[in-house]
């Protein structure tokens, strides 16, 4: 009886485990690989960069320097602190002077195994 | 590194993000950092032309000493980085140090 009634229920009620794949940056496991995958790394950082408001409305790619975008070193300073913000790292000052593009900033944390 | 001398205008944005993660870890809130971040950086805009060799002196000193003043006695520090939780305790090495040529990023 509780066999039978127990496969009834079963049948029915059944819960089913699926992963949303809807996720733009996919799923990480814990025993994975931690580090971020380029595309994502590229896509939060051309993100940030263009959400920097002297840069509204100029379009902005992974190859742009910040020189095209009319930046100085100030302001490269700032998206570099929104970018330390963003990927919960720190960048050292001797980086930093070095980051003079998206591609750069991108090859950095590439490099950072700690990048969230 | 130490040893080397550094340029004006590094001195002057090392300082300035400095002081910006100083108001950042006093800020309670976003808009709060953003609003004194956003007069630090109108100073800093105004003052930036200036050629006079003497303005400049104080102008440098006088961030200096906001930066000074400003410091967090307990300041956000990542996991990672000197003096967080997980500086030098044992981090498995990057796999692009260990073996660059077998890479996932490369392929």
């Amino acid at each position: 009886m509780i066999r039978s009634t127990f496969s009834a229920i079963s049948k029915f009620a059944q819960p089913t485990f699926t992963l949303q794949a809807s996720t733009t940056y996919g799923v990480r496991y814990f025993g994975g690989d931690a580090r971020l995958g380029e595309k994502e790394i590229t896509e939060r950082v051309v993100d940030v960069v263009s959400k920097y408001d002297k840069v509204a409305g100029k379009s902005v790619s992974p190859n742009s320097t910040f020189k095209e975008l009319g930046l100085d070193s100030l302001d490269s300073a700032d998206i570099l602190v929104a970018v330390e913000e963003e990927f919960g790292i720190e960048i050292p000052d001797e980086e930093a002077d070095k980051i003079t593009s998206c591609l750069q900033t991108i090859d950095y944390i590439k490099k950072t195994p700690t990048a969230k | 590194m130490s040893n080397q001398v550094l340029t004006h205008s590094q001195r002057v944005v090392r300082l300035y993000r400095k002081s910006l993660k100083n108001i950042r870890d006093y800020s309670e809130d976003y808009d709060m950092f953003l609003k004194n971040a956003q007069d630090l950086r109108s100073t800093i805009k105004e003052r930036a032309n200036e050629t006079d060799q003497f303005l400049i002196k104080k102008y440098v000193k006088e961030l200096e000493k906001f930066e000074n003043f400003y410091q967090h006695p307990d300041p956000y520090t990542p996991c990672d980085a000197v003096n967080g939780s997980k500086w030098q305790r044992n981090i498995p090495p990057p796999l692009w140090a260990v073996n660059p040529y077998n890479h996932v990023l490369d392929k």
